[in-house]
């Protein structure tokens, strides 16, 4: 006989991302689930953001394959930081992320979960944040909206990185916008954190950020 | 609580003690069973138990001298607990480590072990003792593999009601709508519109799909 279903896979990480969720509520958390490829600035991105906002408590879920490089680094310029290795997993899925929330141990506060270096699977594991922010290096190229759908059609917004490259690999922002424009509303903060630049766009990202903390209450 | 939940709870705190008493050979059993030991099928365990296991989990991984890694192993499931049955079907399921390599999981694998969860849900409450066939729709915007899904199935139905099943597999595409003209289209290479070439937008929830429409049992 044929049973008709309709059933929802992926109902696992949903129930466990919604306690998440609820757990960060509590907690007034803002969680932001910053995603980018391997090597696109999300680390430099938190400090960068976190030096912008003294007067608020930041905190960071580290989530890598490997290695605790990022939390230490962080640790070290005096962000609290707690690391995760997937050891293989491409992700970061909700069930990892309240292990490192508790480590932290943080209220009133705005949590990054830097995400594994991946511009695919990120998308489809929903964490139970309230933001979900993109880190898009330029040297990466204009064409990746075009290329990366479900990403690009999952985030909130975007900081388009290294910024100060943008002649050196002809980068051209007008298609990158058009790609993101047919996928989604997210602003885009350009944004480039090299020693000396005049203006990173750092700050542009913290007051985002900022706003949506204060809009929790 | 059904009977499942009864077995497991008391198993869990003589699992425990017989882990606190005999590391090593547990420890044995952990690495000769490759990288998953702990997993579960039901969800009848109850959060305090859960936190109970999650905890015990923690402390003996610690107490054995055993990485911490073995959490994260399958961490997409919605509970940890010690169910020594699930230990077994696991190992039968997953080939043994090879010296010196680092096994890879792709996460098709966890999708797959809900998969035959619910199946066997399902199969249980219309009292059906063989699936043949399970339709799964998948959007364009999933991650999820089709050859994969099937590679971990063939494995991991082995035992279970769904052993020999076809896998069909519908995929459903993004859609985006033409701002020009208001034309409807399927994504396929371009985000332009195929009639009049303007500008489109995603249409919000198409090409996410990821479920089972239906199964034939018997």
């Amino acid at each position: 006989m044929e049973v008709i279903l309709m059933k929802e896979l992926l109902e696992a990480n949903d129930k466990l991302a919604e306690e998440n969720r609820a757990y960060f509520s509590d907690r007034h958390i803002l969680a932001v689930n910053l995603m980018g490829a391997p090597g696109s600035g999300k680390t430099t991105l938190i400090s960068a953001v976190a030096r912008e906002l003294p007067d608020l408590r930041i905190g960071v879920i580290e989530g890598d394959i490997a290695s605790s490089i990022d939390a230490e680094n962080l640790e070290k310029q005096g962000i609290r930081s707690s690391q995760i290795n997937t050891c293989g997993e491409c992700h970061l899925d909700s069930h990892v992320i309240r292990e490192g929330a508790d480590q932290l141990d943080l209220k009133d506060a705005i949590v990054f979960i830097e995400n594994v270096g991946n511009l695919i699977c990120p998308a489809e594991f929903d964490l139970g944040e309230s933001v979900r922010l993109l880190a898009a290096s330029v040297p990466e190229g204009d064409d990746k909206p075009f290329k990366y759908v479900p990403m690009f059609s999952y985030i909130d917004a975007v900081a388009l990185t290294k910024c100060d490259l943008k002649d050196a690999v002809g980068f051209d922002t007008g298609n990158f916008l058009k790609g993101l424009r047919a996928l989604s509303k997210a602003p885009v903060f350009e944004v480039s954190l090299k020693k000396g630049a005049a203006h990173s766009g750092a700050a542009e990202v913290a007051a985002y950020l900022k706003k949506k903390y204060e809009e929790m209450k | 609580m059904a009977p499942n939940g009864l077995r497991h709870r008391a198993i869990s705190p003589l699992l425990f003690f017989a882990m606190l008493v005999f590391p090593h050979s547990f420890q044995r059993l952990l690495l000769t069973s490759g990288e998953i030991v702990f997993s579960t099928y039901n969800n009848f365990a109850s959060p305090k138990s859960t936190e109970f296991n999650l905890r015990a989990f923690r402390y003996i991984t610690e107490y054995c001298g055993l990485q911490r890694k073995f959490c994260f192993r399958l961490p997409f499931l919605s509970q940890l607990t010690f169910f020594p049955l699930n230990v077994k079907l696991i190992t039968k399921t997953i080939p043994k480590r090879e010296e010196g390599r680092e096994p890879v999981i792709m996460h098709e694998l966890p999708v797959v072990l809900d998969l035959l969860r619910v199946m066997d849900e399902e199969a249980k409450k219309r009292s059906l003792h063989k699936v043949s066939r399970i339709r799964l729709v998948i959007g364009e915007l999933s991650s999820i593999i089709d050859e994969s899904v099937q590679m971990y199935f063939e494995i991991a139905a082995k035992d279970s009601v769904c052993a020999n099943a076809t896998l069909e597999f519908e995929h459903r595409p993004a859609v985006l709508k033409c701002l020009k003209c208001g034309k409807e289209f399927p994504h396929e290479k371009s985000f332009s519109c195929p009639d009049c070439g303007g500008d489109a937008t995603l249409v919000k929830g198409t090409g996410r799909e990821f479920y089972i429409e239906s199964f034939d049992g018997e």
